[in-house]
């Protein structure tokens, strides 16, 4: 598998992740193609322009992300489902407009000559993520998230803090798109907005609900599988959206929670119950 | 007995557009005490309920609720003051197991919510005090069923477990015994009294007279989103209006 | 000049609002969105550019739109709308039109390839013009504007006049409720998809014929805003959804004239969300009653 391959593969994995994180929560993000240019437009600039340090750039790409995330969580603690939708996506047009219009980063031109990462950042990352979410899947925390996914109000007058745990998936999320990003645009050396459009948005959203919603292998699956398929049938990557569009209608008529249903529960030993 | 009311609801009133559902209602309980709620359909029980747990905003009137003015706090902190219910349709996290539901609402000591992500062990802790609760309600031995499996009665007990999770000062219950057969009733009383240790007060709304006269150690009789009557459970029951309200105009046993 | 820019903005907005009618005819019987709506947007076009090429006239063409893309429209609803009946698939119904509408492009795009195409519109349409309050404006754009106010004009009149749009209207209100009155629901619903899908793709033929191309991209860059009017307009509320889509076009092409270009979009969708949060009955009082606040 070439380099590219494996970088883009892994890319999709973390942008699925995120995806992931904030919908533990409940909300669906269709901004995160946003989150994804603000970290790679964020991290370009602070590399190329302030010549600050690969890592330490890609570090407050994140944090600045994730606290635009925080703020984005607001209006997702008063819309719900499909309004929440279209919040997140007007989020993604106005984000890369505002991208198109800023001359400091190339405008529509774009940018170039970031360099610096390695198939290595990208997988060190899906693992260091991987394990994160993993150990929180076992934790109090994730039964907690499962109850506010259920029903909010009911989760809330048991006294669990769901602005708080909101705003906290929205952030985190938001920062690791961000990273990703920030990833992505240090390994392509050359990005502009139409990189980082709604389909993005909307393709990684797309490969959590392939995958499986309910636990953290699910959008690795949906992820690595959408990215490797066309690859390697090599007729069929022409067909790709095509054959990505029709599984997903028969998925979400089918398995509406993804390939990956099932919940990863630690408290019993009755698994795949749950769909 | 203390001097200060555990709950105090003063001159609540709650409006939805042109319908007043509670009307200048005021309402106190004491610590120890189980308020039995009666009234006939669309009194505005679960109105008051709702309005007491923060489900509604006031329209007008406070609520005091441990010594603190509660009445603008969102649903979780009055859920971390003490404040407890079930729901009259039971809202049940169904596509979670019986021991999760209960074990969700568990909190430990320091009690931040990001606290349980640096705890070694994953939550190995909240499981076993969600055990110990389940077998209160008898319920342990379905502890890895999916709640929305759960016949009705065993719904109820489950909800109720998980309020007990939350270490209430005040569990309100919103029709407990709805849909029960006497047998069913009874066990439901049992468990109420049985865990009397981990529910120092309740408000009880009920249909079932018998019930409540065997539960309550006070009554309160609503109507039209109003108090009518109030006192032990023969006083009101007598009373009028009370029986006016609940049977019309014709004679019944009460 | 401000006052030309503007009837550019109401030709512009009366197109978006074809489409945003059809959003909100699908949210408001069946409080969903259909996402697919904007690929049909983008079909219009290349129906027209199809038909033209099998030696069809002009106006056949236009008719051809209308019922090709309301017979798509009876194809989205089976695929992605009827087995998901409860509220809570909301979000599932909205996801598989959205696949839908993925391969919408796809195969508009295997047909006539990634390029925009070229629409087969006679020379003489787009160079007369006419003075029209001493303004120069194109004769093809005033009909275009004729064109939408007798689709909504005859929209208007199958909601309120005729036993179907009856019909409809019971439904919005609530499905029960019109079950009960003996209202074939399902029925219902299909018509208000070939309904509303016909006019997003008759939005997307008056589109492609200003701009003299199709392309395969519109449908998510502009058919999307549709979603924007209508929730600037009011969820479900059709007279906010023509009004909130002469508003967009307006503000799209006064910002184009004051220099701002594609910032009018910022300001599009930015009002969007401000409406979403601060007065979700949109800006025109809509009549919508959803539960959209937790």
């Amino acid at each position: 598998m070439s380099q590219d391959i494996l970088f883009i593969t892994g890319v999709n994995i973390l942008m699925a992740w995120s995806v992931y994180i904030i919908l533990l929560s409940g909300s669906l993000s269709f901004a995160n193609g946003g989150f994804m240019a603000l970290g790679a437009y964020a991290a370009g600039v602070f590399t190329m322009k302030w010549g600050m340090d690969f890592y330490a750039a890609l570090a407050l790409a994140g944090v600045g992300t994730g606290l635009v995330g925080a703020l984005v969580a607001y209006p997702a603690l008063r819309t719900r489902g499909v309004y929440l939708i279209l919040v997140t996506v007007g989020l993604s047009f106005i984000i890369q407009t505002l991208i198109q219009n800023t001359d400091y980063v190339g405008g529509v031109r774009g940018m170039t000559g970031m360099t610096g990462t390695t198939n290595w950042h990208v997988w060190g990352l899906i693992a260091i993520v991987g394990a994160g979410l993993f150990w929180l899947s076992r934790s109090h925390l994730q039964r907690q998230l499962d109850a506010v996914r259920e029903d909010e109000r009911v989760a809330a007058s048991l006294g669990i803090d769901v602005v708080y745990l909101k705003v906290v998936c929205f952030a985190v999320g938001a920062g690791l798109a961000a990273i990703a990003g920030g990833l992505y645009s240090h390994y392509m050396v050359f990005i502009n907005p139409d990189h980082f459009n709604i389909f993005v948005s909307i393709y990684v959203v797309l490969y959590v609900v392939l995958g499986g919603v309910n636990n953290v292998f699910g959008p690795v699956i949906g992820a690595s599988v959408m990215t490797l398929l066309p690859e390697l049938v090599r007729g069929l990557q022409s067909y790709r959206p095509l054959i990505f569009g029709a599984v997903i209608i028969v998925l979400l008529l089918v398995r509406p929670n993804g390939l990956l249903s099932f919940r990863l529960r630690t408290l019993g030993a009755s698994k795949g119950g749950g769909a | 007995m203390s001097q200060t009311p555990l709950l105090d609801v003063r001159a609540v009133t709650k409006r939805f557009g042109g319908i007043t559902a509670i009307d200048d209602l005021s309402i106190s309980l004491f610590n120890g005490d189980i308020l039995g709620l009666v009234g006939p359909n669309g009194a505005g029980k679960t109105a008051f309920v709702n309005c007491v747990t923060g489900f509604y905003t006031l329209s007008g009137g406070a609520i005091h609720f441990d010594g603190r003015d509660i009445s603008t706090l969102p649903l979780h902190q009055r859920g971390r003051l003490g404040l407890a219910r079930t729901f009259q349709n039971i809202r049940l996290f169904r596509r979670m197991t019986v021991a999760e539901n209960v074990a969700c609402a568990l909190r430990d000591q320091a009690d931040r919510p990001l606290r349980s992500l640096f705890r070694f062990g994953g939550d190995a802790g909240f499981v076993k005090a969600a055990r110990d609760l389940l077998e209160r309600v008898r319920l342990a031995d379905k502890a890895d069923q999916l709640a929305g499996s759960l016949p009705y009665g065993e719904a109820r007990r489950l909800e109720i477990a998980r309020a007990l999770a939350t270490a209430p000062k005040l569990l309100l219950l919103d029709e407990p015994t709805a849909g029960m057969n006497e047998e069913e009733t009874q066990e439901l009383l049992a468990d109420l009294r049985g865990n009397r240790d981990l529910i120092p007060s309740m408000i009880v709304i009920e249909h079932d007279i018998k019930f409540i006269r065997d539960v309550s150690t006070r009554v309160v009789a609503m109507d039209y989103g109003r108090k009518i009557a109030e006192g032990s459970a023969a006083e009101v029951f007598a009373h009028p209006q009370v029986v006016e309200a609940y049977l019309g105009a014709g004679d019944a046993d009460v | 000049m401000i006052a030309e820019q503007i009837v550019n903005g109401i030709v512009l907005g009366s197109m978006y609002a074809l489409v945003a009618l059809g959003y909100t005819l699908v949210f408001g019987v069946l409080d969903k969105l259909n996402f697919a709506l904007s690929e049909l947007f983008m079909l219009g076009g290349f129906v027209v550019i199809g038909s033209v090429g099998l030696g069809a006239p002009i106006w056949l063409a236009g008719v051809l739109v209308l019922v090709v893309c309301g017979l798509l429209g009876l194809v989205v609803e089976f695929v992605s709308f009827r087995k998901f009946t409860s509220p809570d698939a909301q979000v599932t119904a909205a996801l598989s039109s959205l696949a839908v509408g993925l391969i919408m492009i796809d195969l508009v795009q295997k047909t006539w390839g990634g390029e925009p195409v070229s629409v087969p519109v006679p020379i003489e349409w787009r160079r007369a013009n006419v003075a029209f309050f001493g303004m120069q404006i194109q004769v093809m754009k005033l009909v275009i504007l004729a064109v939408t106010l007798v689709l909504m004009a005859v929209l208007h009149w199958l909601i309120s006049r005729t036993a179907m749009g009856r019909n409809i209207r019971a439904v919005a209100e609530s499905p029960a409720f019109a079950t009960l009155l003996g209202i074939d629901v399902k029925r219902v619903n299909q018509q208000t998809f070939f309904i509303a899908s016909a006019l997003a793709g008759a939005g997307g033929l008056m589109f492609s014929l200003r701009n003299g191309i199709a392309s395969s991209d519109i449908g998510f860059t502009f058919g999307l805003k549709a979603l924007a009017i209508m929730a600037i307009g009011g969820m479900g509320d059709l007279r906010g959804a023509v009004l909130g889509g002469v508003l967009v076009g307006v503000i799209e092409s006064l910002a184009i004239q004051f220099g701002f270009g594609k910032l009018g979009e910022v300001i599009v969708w930015a009002l969007m969300i401000l409406v979403l949060l601060a007065r979700p009955g949109g800006l025109f009082g809509g009549a919508h009653t959803t539960e959209q606040r937790a």
